[in-house]
């Protein structure tokens, strides 16, 4: 069953019309104190591009997101969502943020946490909690509360209460790095297929490069102390989003980029150039 | 073994001991009385038990009441206006550890035999419990929940509705295991001070006249009472997180 997620016009590379920039970073540095945790960062994400930021631990990925998001103030620069400030774009309820820890309140049910989300944002084009649930394969678990599910369903859960009022931005900080490995990656390809059916922008911040590479279309490799951009990479493969219905329907409902595509020598190549990035990174912050 | 078996093991061995303690001590029946003739006293005179329990029960709810309606409205005004609680930090401090028997005499000269010291005696035996909890559980939130409130743009009124006060009620509940039935203990000791009615008073005047058997008759409703007390609140606690015991089905 497929949900009226928005329609994925979204194929292959960004341009760079300026139309479409969804978040933009413009010399971007924040410091905590004595620590710079962000320096001199700029970076463009397109409208419904999937985008990974990844680095070594200090390297202030999380730090980006959360100016993304608002919670944080850049100490200098400027940070633009959908051309306004973040706090703006929260305001109008274009952001939906989910974070490694899920943000889920342990009296309420899977249903309840994410109705939640609506019963602040209101309901004008939200998503309906149930269909999402049953969408996310957790159907029989809506009345489950918390305690009684699995760290991958908690996870899914958070994701539910994060896009249910549907989003144009979706900020993901690292959502399966608590899960174990075969976890992570179905629950990776499991995000893979949700995306393909929208034309959500989407950052996301991990530690694995597997995860990054089949999932992103550009990857942003940053280093540490200062934290800034140390590459950026866009990945040579076949785009996971689909771009009408009836392709999903002859895609079986998988994601274009699957397990089997965790095996293909294309991907080991990709995953190989991200890491060999990420080694220069880590080179550089030491 | 189940809980509720312990409890019945309990209860059947309180009167088993009693008979024991009496076999074994030798003392006369007006220094221990037998069960029987508590039970007695409990029937015969239970007119004026009941009445003094009553205006027992009635400063304990009084008193409780004032005292969560403060330690509320204070613990609240803590959580918006830091400084606050900075200052009222040492008042708590000195309040909390005066001897409170010794405010109570206090009072008593001041006001009298009225209500009014007994209640205040329950209100500063059971307030700190309560706003050290609701206190505490109001800045438990998970800062990760706070973050997903900020990013949807919440109102200060919905954080506090929908995730503040859920997360801090399982600290008040835990409060009240303890305060609740402090309250029905505060009001037995003001009374015990000075007073013409409640169960203290009746506990200084049985002494006087050497009614054990009275004693305890009185020391039985008593804790009856306070258990009691304890157990109401244990069940409202089991019916409102009933879903943290549930199973998955």
């Amino acid at each position: 069953m497929w949900l009226p997620l928005v329609v994925a016009p979204i194929g292959g590379n960004a341009e760079t019309d300026s139309s479409l920039l969804a978040i933009e970073f413009t010399r971007v540095s924040k410091r905590f104190g004595h620590v710079a945790a962000l320096q001199d960062v700029s970076l463009s994400v397109q409208e419904g591009e999937f985008l990974s930021l990844i680095g070594p631990s200090g390297c202030g990925k999380t730090t980006m997101l959360r100016i993304a998001a608002g919670l944080e103030l850049p100490t200098a620069g400027e940070v633009l969502v959908d051309g306004d400030t973040p706090q703006n774009a929260c305001r109008l309820h274009r952001i939906g943020v989910a974070f490694q820890r899920p943000a889920l309140l342990a009296s309420r049910t899977a249903l309840g946490n994410v109705r939640m989300t609506l019963e602040i944002t209101g309901r004008a084009d939200a998503l309906s909690p149930d269909d999402l649930l049953t969408d996310f394969g957790l159907g029989e678990f809506q009345h489950h509360y918390p305690h009684q599910l699995s760290g991958g369903m908690r996870q899914r859960v958070n994701i539910a209460a994060a896009l249910v009022h549907n989003p144009p931005i979706l900020l993901l900080d690292e959502p399966f790095g608590a899960l174990d490995e075969l976890t992570r990656e179905s629950m990776s390809e499991w995000l893979g297929g949700v995306l393909s059916r929208s034309a959500k922008t989407v950052i996301f911040v991990t530690h694995s490069v597997e995860e990054a590479t089949i999932l992103s279309d550009r990857v942003a490799v940053l280093s540490a102390r200062p934290g800034r951009i140390s590459e950026i990479i866009d990945i040579e493969l076949p785009g996971f989003r689909v771009e009408r219905a009836d392709d999903v329907e002859l895609l079986g409902g998988s994601p274009v980029r699957s397990r089997a595509i965790r095996t293909d020598e294309n991907f080991l190549r990709e995953v190989a150039r991200v890491r060999s990035s990420l080694y220069r990174a880590v080179e550089l912050s030491n | 073994m189940s809980e509720r078996l312990s409890y019945l093991i309990m209860l059947v061995s309180i009167p088993i001991l009693w008979v024991l303690a009496i076999r074994i001590s030798g003392f006369p029946s007006f220094l221990l009385p037998p069960p029987e003739m508590v039970a007695d006293v409990l029937w015969s005179e239970r007119a004026s038990l009941l009445s003094h329990t009553w205006t027992t029960v009635v400063e304990a709810l009084t008193g409780y009441a004032i005292a969560n309606a403060i330690a509320i409205a204070l613990a609240v005004s803590f959580l918006y206006l830091p400084w606050l609680e900075a200052l009222a930090i040492p008042w708590t401090v000195i309040i909390k550890n005066i001897p409170f028997v010794t405010i109570a005499s206090i009072l008593i000269i001041i006001l009298g035999d009225t209500p009014l010291p007994k209640i205040i005696i329950v209100v500063l035996i059971t307030f700190f419990p309560i706003l050290a909890n609701v206190t505490k559980g109001l800045k438990s939130v998970d800062s990760v929940l706070l973050d997903r409130m900020k990013t949807l743009d919440s109102s200060q009124w919905d954080i506090f509705v929908k995730v503040r006060w859920p997360s801090a009620l399982p600290y008040y509940i835990a409060a009240h295991e303890i305060a609740f039935t402090g309250s029905i203990i505060g009001a037995v000791v003001a009374e015990w001070l000075f007073a013409r009615q409640g169960l203290g008073f009746l506990i200084v005047q049985s002494m006087k006249q050497y009614r054990a058997d009275r004693l305890w008759a009185v020391t039985l409703l008593a804790s009856a009472l306070a258990v009691g007390a304890y157990m109401l609140v244990k069940i409202i606690e089991r019916y409102l997180f009933r879903w943290q015991v549930q199973d998955l089905t």
